[in-house]
């Protein structure tokens, strides 16, 4: 279905774009109807005023008949101007409303998905080509309905004036016209392929210019010295690009001047066939003066149309296909709103396996109630911050099950869980909205101003950041400190209703001085919930009355510190590692 | 360091292609005005012949004469198709060319701009007005230019020639199209004013719309199902920007038809008026017809591409404003240039001192350093401890060299750091920061970029080992010279622990006698970070002064001599036991921190 043939997208295309207003789009096109024909009628009223000038005896000047053609003109000029305006004006405007809609089914389609298809490349690809999908969905629309509104009554009423002059004239225009759009579709995939050859230059090019000089890269290029060395691949880059760019340049200009050829032979042809004809009597002088002068215009268009219209429409076309396409995408069942009581989490024989085959969990088995306190530790890559996805019902697992007892899935643990996530998010809105976006429907500040202080902000932080408090640089507010975000994001975390808590590495960006009072806060947190605290810090466990040991994907040993610190001589040596430096072991 | 006063605003959208594709700029003003002269000569001759084929009509008898201005006519046709031909000819080069000279510039530019304007938000948003997808700008820009000099010049030629036929009628299509042009610049300028207003809902809307779509968010978006609050949030910020728009786009296109609407009103008079010497026979018929078809085009490009033109000659303007301000951004010291670095010497260092250095931040009033002093020696490592904010990593930032606008002195070896060249500075320092760059380069690249002079193979492989990363390297398809990071078709990809390592690898075969750690263990589970804390204590050995930033109090006992920081200040310092000792901050820190380990 990705590959359906274009002209079958337009129902669909259409009904999008059209859906976000019909009236303001019925109206802009109207307007460009209007546009069209009241372009075409110039050369006819102009015409008209020739063939009374040319043929009027020099005795009697006709200005009676004149100034009623003039009057015509005027008309015609000030209605083109006027539904130019209206369809341009309503064309903004609508292309505003457009955007809005189909960007905005974008986002909620985004929503939709599951939080695994995140980890496909491909999706994040096709999400990133959505928006520009969206916009060339609009702009393929536009450029069709140009076409069929503004293009097609112009010609259809130019055309008859032609035939009506004489009738091998339209036929000679579009032929006239024929080595134009070869040309243009040969110069198409010239640069097509063009754009193959040189996509990895791009890429390059791009990169190196980053690490020369994007901040990212900054620190380290700058006290390393790198940027000259960057420069030179840079240039190397450049070099090739910009040699196969004139290349093309120069190959699409030879089909340029072949095309030009054929189409001036063609041009000359005509303007022979039309002298010919006044001279025979056969045509008005007038008639030739008119179509003489309106043909180039009438050509222009074709060109414009061709050229830039049919261009960016193939363009548009292709495009556009990332948005349908992403609109297509499965979504997940989200059948389940309402909130269960979750008093035990029970996870059977789960793995995962990450969609690029990292398999990330095996064969997981255990249980834990309301009022425990478990611990999870082990190295870098050993599936814990896996497993707190599964346990808050972010992903599903490839097999077993997790489940919140009896009636409770995956979506009444979504529900009935908070999550602190390693990599917390820093929203730049106000700190209330920091806040209460894990509980959107609550909307209690007095809850919020708990949940801060419980996260640790000191009175002087709650006196500066107050719940109304515009956060972040971008949009002119207060910039917080990481170890502020953090706290922030432990109140977003607490502040949602929920009997599972999951605490992913809550402590990483956190000085030593409030580490303490964080652990603090967290046992007062975890009071009547189930709680899982994810973290390097093995001080931490000393707050939990499990520990699960985690190593290459598995449960190694579950049980209490003493428990473990007899029996597990892996949480032994990790124990020992860290504590070690504190010279205490 | 500011760089010598820069061409203004449009003229170096013309003096900018003039250096850098002179003959091809040349070539294209000069078919500028040719093309811009062939509508009056066309209008010229179709006067002529429309006279001549009238008298020969009537007379019955056609002539060579009649046949020869024809002839010409389609000259002036042919003329214009080879200009236009020969026009797209030398955009190919000029085009190309000046588009990579613009953009080289630029990048050069935010290279060597200093590192506080890359991290104030102002100057920041600046470069990215400046700086993306902008590499046609420069083109665009005096295309625009020539676009709107070759209307002008087409009407001026115009409006001369009628004058030639008749004062009256030349002198009044000169003065009504001379003088929409103020107004349409006016429109143009309103217009860009009027869509700023919206610019601020955008960004907002833009923004939200990464919450509501980006990967990064997805985690906290799935938990919280926000979607629905956040997305009413994104239409009202699209809605109070399309008002905006709308507001705008209504009165700039009421101002512009009616301005259009004025110049078809103006033509119909000027047609209705050219009647008045036609019955008189001051003007021929063929003067009257081709005047009248030659001003018709005029008005449908002036009433279809000029608006555009003067909305986008005034975007251009904007961008030539920013660019200035981009281009006069303060620089810092420029880099030994890359032969020179052959011969760096990395010298020994006995000794680095603050004295009295205080720091604020551009743009933020606290200071984030207050009055330091402190010396770190020749042969010893040291710790920088505190909460954060209190100052650690500013200091790292000043001593190198990445700010400069501190007060007191900051000398190593009782050389003011400022006074240093850039070569000396470079080869001081080997920094192992927290966000360390992750160069998508081979291995080796990764590993020796930091090096003045490539290391022996054998120190390579000898680091390689102590950071247990040989097994990895050996299982890469082209060993050392494999390609990290999905540059090239063939690419492959570490994990974050692995780039830590050789991160942490060029660094230390730099053997810059400064070794630096700063937070290097924030996100390491407690075996990667005991081996981190022993690599330093390893590797700080071969380094004269070696300087270790962390919160994890544990790590840095092995340390000879710890700074604790606080307010911006060193309020302690001292070995791990006499800092204990001593009972004061780090005490407390330390006590708290290990206790949760008893």
């Amino acid at each position: 279905m990705k590959n359906k043939p274009w002209y079958r997208m337009w129902p669909e295309m259409i009904r999008q774009v059209a859906g976000a207003c019909p009236r303001m789009f019925v109206l802009e096109y109207f307007w460009s109807v209007v546009n069209g024909l009241a372009l075409a009628a110039t050369p006819i009223v102009l015409e008209q005023i020739f063939r009374i000038i040319l043929e009027s005896e020099t005795e009697r000047f006709p200005f009676a008949a004149l100034a009623g053609w003039m009057l015509a003109l005027l008309a015609v000029y000030l209605t083109s101007e006027a539904s130019a305006g209206f369809s341009e004006y309503y064309g903004d405007i609508y292309s505003e409303i457009s955007a809005k809609a189909l960007y905005g089914n974008v986002n909620k389609k985004a929503g939709r998905l599951a939080a695994i298809e995140y980890e496909k490349p491909e999706l994040l690809n096709r999400l990133e080509k959505a928006y520009p999908g969206a916009f060339r969905t609009r702009k393929a629309v536009h450029v069709i309905m140009d076409i069929l509104t503004l293009y097609l009554p112009y010609f259809i009423l130019y055309g008859i004036y032609l035939y009506h002059a004489h009738p091998v004239l339209p036929p000679m225009l579009v032929l006239i016209f024929l080595p134009i759009l070869g040309s243009q579709l040969l110069k198409g995939k010239l640069y097509a392929r063009l754009e193959d050859k040189t996509a990895v230059l791009r890429r390059q090019k791009q990169y190196y210019a980053a690490c020369m000089s994007d901040k990212e890269y900054a620190k380290e290029t700058r006290i390393h010295g790198l940027r000259g060395f960057f420069r030179e691949r840079y240039r190397k880059a450049v070099q090739l690009f910009n040699r196969y760019t004139i290349e093309t340049g120069k190959k699409a200009f030879k089909i340029d001047m072949g095309a030009s050829l054929l189409n001036m032979l063609g041009l000359l042809g005509m303007i022979a066939l039309l002298l010919w004809l006044v001279l025979k009597r056969q045509i008005a002088l007038a008639s030739f003066v008119a179509v003489l002068t309106s043909v180039r215009t009438a050509y222009d268009q074709m060109e414009e149309i061709v050229q830039q219209r049919v261009g960016a429409l193939s363009v548009s076309l292709a495009l556009s296909r990332n948005y349908t396409g992403f609109l297509a995408e499965e979504e997940e069942e989200r059948s389940v709103l309402h909130r269960a009581e979750l008093d035990t989490v029970s996870v059977q024989n789960v793995s995962f396996v990450y969609p690029d085959g990292t398999q990330a969990l095996r064969g997981v088995t255990f249980t834990a109630e309301r009022g425990d306190r478990v611990a999870v530790v082990g190295e870098n890559g050993s599936g814990k911050t896996t497993l707190a996805k599964l346990l808050t019902g972010i992903y599903a697992p490839s097999a077993g099950s997790v489940s919140g007892g009896a009636s409770a899935g995956m979506m009444e643990l979504r529900k009935g869980s908070s999550h602190l996530f390693q990599h917390f998010n820093q929203y730049r809105m106000t700190a209330a909205e920091n806040i209460g976006l894990s509980d959107c429907e609550l909307k209690d500040p007095e809850r919020m101003k708990w949940a801060m202080e419980t996260a640790g902000f000191a009175r002087e932080e709650t006196e500066e950041i107050h719940l109304e408090t515009m956060l972040g640089r971008e949009f002119g507010g207060t910039e917080l400190s990481g170890g502020q975000w953090q706290k922030l994001a432990i109140a977003r975390a607490i502040y949602r209703r929920a009997d599972l808590l999951v605490l992913d590495e809550p402590t990483a960006a956190i000085d030593p001085e409030q580490e303490s009072g964080l652990y603090h806060a967290f046992e007062k947190c975890a009071e009547g919930k189930l709680c899982f605290l994810i973290t390097h810090r093995l001080g931490l466990v000393k707050i939990c009355n499990r520990i699960l040991v985690m190593r290459e994907g598995q449960v190694l040993d579950i049980g209490s510190h003493a428990e473990l610190m007899q029996r597990c001589a892996y949480y032994r040596s990790l124990w020992e590692a860290q504590a070690g430096q504190y010279g205490l072991w | 360091m500011r760089s010598e006063r820069r061409p203004l605003r449009l003229k170096q959208y013309l003096a900018f292609p003039l250096k850098h594709d002179g003959a091809h700029t040349l070539g294209i003003v000069v078919l500028r005005v040719v093309s811009a002269f062939l509508p009056t000569a066309k209008m010229l001759i179709l006067a002529r012949f429309v006279d001549e084929a009238l008298r020969e009509l009537r007379q019955g008898a056609i002539s060579e004469k009649l046949l020869g201005i024809a002839g010409m006519l389609v000259g002036v046709l042919l003329l214009g198709k080879a200009v236009e031909l020969l026009m797209s000819y030398l955009s190919i080069h000029f085009s190309t060319l000046v588009s990579a000279a613009h953009e080289r510039r630029l990048i050069e530019k935010k290279s060597r701009v200093c590192f506080s304007v890359l991290e104030n938000a102002e100057d920041y948003e600046l470069m990215c007005r400046v700086m993306d997808d902008q590499s046609d700008r420069m083109v665009a820009a005096f295309e625009n230019l020539m676009a709107l000099a070759e209307c002008l010049l087409r009407i001026l030629f115009v409006g001369l020639a009628v004058a030639g036929m008749n004062l009256w009628c030349g002198g009044f299509l000169l003065a009504v199209l001379l003088a929409i042009l103020p107004v349409a610049k006016k429109c143009g300028g309103e217009s860009y004013s009027a869509y700023e207003a919206a610019t601020k809902y955008y960004k907002v809307s833009r923004y939200l719309r990464r919450v509501l779509s980006e990967r990064d968010y997805v985690g906290e978006r799935t938990q919280y199902a926000y979607t629905p609050h956040v997305q009413e949030l994104w239409d009202e910020a699209q809605e109070q920007a399309r008002l905006k728009m709308k507001w705008a786009t209504k009165k700039n296109m009421i101002r512009t038809k009616l301005l259009t609407g004025a110049i078809a009103v103006f033509a119909v008079l000027l047609y209705g008026g050219m009647l008045l010497p036609l019955s008189r026979g001051d003007l021929t018929a063929g003067d009257y017809v081709s005047v009248v078809t030659t001003t018709a085009q005029i008005i449908s490009m002036l009433t279809w591409s000029f608006a555009i033109l003067a909305e986008k000659f005034e975007e251009n303007q904007r961008y030539a404003e920013d660019l200035e301000r981009f281009l006069d951004l303060p620089e810092e010291q420029a880099e030994a240039a890359a032969e020179q670095r052959g011969q760096l010497v990395l010298p020994t260092v006995s000794q680095i001192e603050f004295r009295d250095v205080s720091f604020c931040y551009p743009g933020c009033e606290q200071p984030v350093l207050n009055h330091v002093s402190f010396r770190l020696n020749k042969g010893s490592s040291y710790a920088l401890v505190g909460k954060n904010g209190a100052g650690k990593t500013t200091i790292i930032k000043l001593l190198t060299g990445l700010y400069t606008s501190y007060t007191g002195e900051i000398l190593v070896d009782g050389k003011e750091l400022r006074d240093m060249d850039a070569q000396t500075k470079q080869g001081l320092f080997s920094v192992i920061y927290q966000d360390f760059a992750r160069y998508q380069l081979t291995v080796r690249e990764n590993l020796t970029l930091g090096c003045p002079v490539p290391p022996e193979e054998s120190a390579i492989w000898q680091l390689v080992d102590s950071l247990d990363l040989r097994e990895k390297l050996d299982g890469l398809p082209e060993g050392l010279e494999t390609n990290l990071g999905r540059l090239e078709e063939i690419g492959i990809d570490f994990s974050g622990g692995e780039w830590q390592k050789i991160a942490i690898a060029r660094a230390v075969l730099k053997r810059a006698p400064i070794l630096i750690m700063d937070e290097p263990t924030a996100a390491l589970d407690p075996l990667h970070e005991r081996a981190i804390f022993q690599l330093f204590a390893e590797h700080s050995k071969n380094a004269s002064i070696s300087i270790l930033i962390t919160h994890r109090l544990g790590g840095i006992r092995s340390v000879d001599h710890i700074l604790v920081l606080e307010d911006g200040a060193v309020c302690e310092e001292g070995s791990h036991e006499a800092l204990m000792r001593q009972q004061g901050l780090y005490a407390a820190l330390y006590t708290e921190q290990e206790r949760w380990y008893r």
